[in-house]
């Protein structure tokens, strides 16, 4: 398989990436008091701080009762303008960057800066599954025909032949391990609402992730964390760029 | 082999607010919505809910949740937005929800409102700098001066304006107002200049 290397990923100065996340997931739950030490830590580093208590109810329709159990908390940072936002709750904590992306060298500094204040409340835990997922919208031109020509857009798409062509709308979904690297895929893309006039969109989504259920170790220092995240990355572009067509690509340049 | 997949796929969390794909739900994790599935167990049937507790929100709180709701619809288009007026636009939405400075009653911004007044802004390639109020029921209201001309734009939701001029002749001020949809602002303005408002000169 080849992948981009970071030093030779495309650059692009008006990227169609509207969300960024990683994720990181523990198999063993922390306590709601370390949940709150961590998030103490970040706290200064963020303008707006939410807390939630997670609740899961199981209504018994036969006996017509309920029963509730506690799910533990769920505490949220974000930055003044929203496009910065961290989550953490007992068993997994995430960082967010809306649109405008910035750039992977600032998305990871800022993930390993928080990291660190993490593990200073948390120590090292053992680590189930680190993951990154980009969502991309792309924002195309309605046709003289007045069709949305996607596939001038996106190189993977379902071939139906003409009794559904053309198309007025779709999704699709495909996950792949991939054994030589030690990371699984889930890529999806569909329509979806246009938010310019004038305009057609679909998104092109991107999640890979190092799951501990490939058999082999997550790392679980924020060095190691880092640098998998950096080759979960070179995954993730090489899908973005085999499928986008040159067409969309230019709408980025 | 290949097509036996044994790992649990679920994707990372996404704050994004987009549909998702019925595989793969969006798992928010700054509000997260009351989910749910029904099951049969043992004869009876029974409904697994999860949802975060919440009080009644404050004004502050009201207030704070429709910008972070603007600004987050923004975080779609932002990649056709300059930086430069994007964060004018951010900025002019804190300004007009000081809370020092709230009516009681009024309304926060209307996000199909704000939406509508992006889209204007995209659609039409507006480069000027126009001044901003929230009228009570929440709608944005644009205006534009050219010396004693002006333009003013209520954005309407659903992607309409309400639109008034007031143009200085020699016989006196005119004022002309009608409803459009914000796809003809610039023809329907045409006869007093939209360029001089919309382009920044």
């Amino acid at each position: 398989m080849r992948m981009t290397s970071d030093s030779t990923a495309s650059i692009y100065t008006s990227p169609p990436i509207i969300e960024a996340t990683v994720e990181i997931r523990y198999p063993e739950a922390v306590s709601d008091a370390k949940v709150k030490k961590a998030s103490d830590r970040l706290k200064r580093r963020y303008d707006f701080t939410t807390a939630e208590e997670q609740l899961e109810a199981t209504l018994n329709f036969t006996t017509r009762s309920a029963d509730f159990v506690r799910k533990g908390v769920l505490l949220s940072h974000r930055s003044a303008d929203q496009a910065n936002r961290v989550g953490m709750t007992n068993v997994s904590i995430s960082w967010t960057r809306l649109a405008p992306y910035e750039g992977w060298e600032k998305f990871i500094s800022w993930v390993g800066q928080d990291l660190a204040e993490v593990n200073k409340a948390w120590g090292v835990r053992e680590v189930s599954r680190i993951g990154l997922r980009y969502i991309n919208r792309i924002d195309i031109p309605i046709s003289d025909d007045d069709l949305f020509h996607n596939e001038d857009y996106i190189s993977f798409k379902l071939v139906t032949g003409p009794i559904l062509d053309p198309q007025n709308g779709y999704q699709w979904i495909i996950r792949k391990e991939h054994r030589d690297v030690n990371l699984v895929s889930v890529v999806q893309s569909a329509t979806v609402e246009p938010e310019i006039p004038g305009t057609a969109a679909f998104t092109f989504d991107i999640d890979v992730a190092h799951d501990a259920l490939s058999g082999v170790d997550v790392p679980r220092k924020s060095d190691d964390i880092l640098a998998r995240l950096s080759e979960i990355r070179a995954l993730k572009n090489a899908i973005f760029e085999a499928g986008l067509t040159p067409l969309a690509k230019e709408k980025f340049r | 082999m290949l097509s036996t997949l044994k790992f649990d796929a679920s994707p990372s969390v996404s704050a994004a607010r987009l549909k998702p794909l019925h595989l793969l739900q969006s798992t928010s994790g700054i509000r997260a919505p009351a989910r749910g599935a029904v099951t049969r167990q043992d004869g009876g049937e029974s409904a697994t809910f999860g949802a975060a507790l919440t009080h009644t929100p404050t004004l502050a709180e009201r207030l704070f949740e429709a910008i972070a709701d603007a600004k987050v619809w923004t975080s779609r288009v932002a990649m056709h937005l300059s930086r430069d007026t994007r964060d004018r636009l951010f900025h002019q939405l804190d300004m007009l929800h000081e809370l020092d400075e709230w009516a009681e009653g009024d309304a926060a911004v209307s996000l199909d409102s704000f939406k509508s007044f992006v889209r204007a802004i995209l659609y039409h390639a507006v480069n000027s700098k126009p001044a901003l109020a929230l009228m009570p029921n929440g709608n944005i209201l644009a205006l534009w001066a050219d010396g004693r001309d002006k333009l003013t734009v209520e954005f309407l939701p659903g992607n309409r304006t309400r639109w008034m001029v007031q143009n200085v002749t020699a016989s006196g001020p005119e004022r002309t107002t009608s409803t459009t949809p914000l796809e003809r602002l610039r023809d329907v303005l045409q006869p007093y200049n939209a360029e001089r408002w919309f382009d920044g000169r």
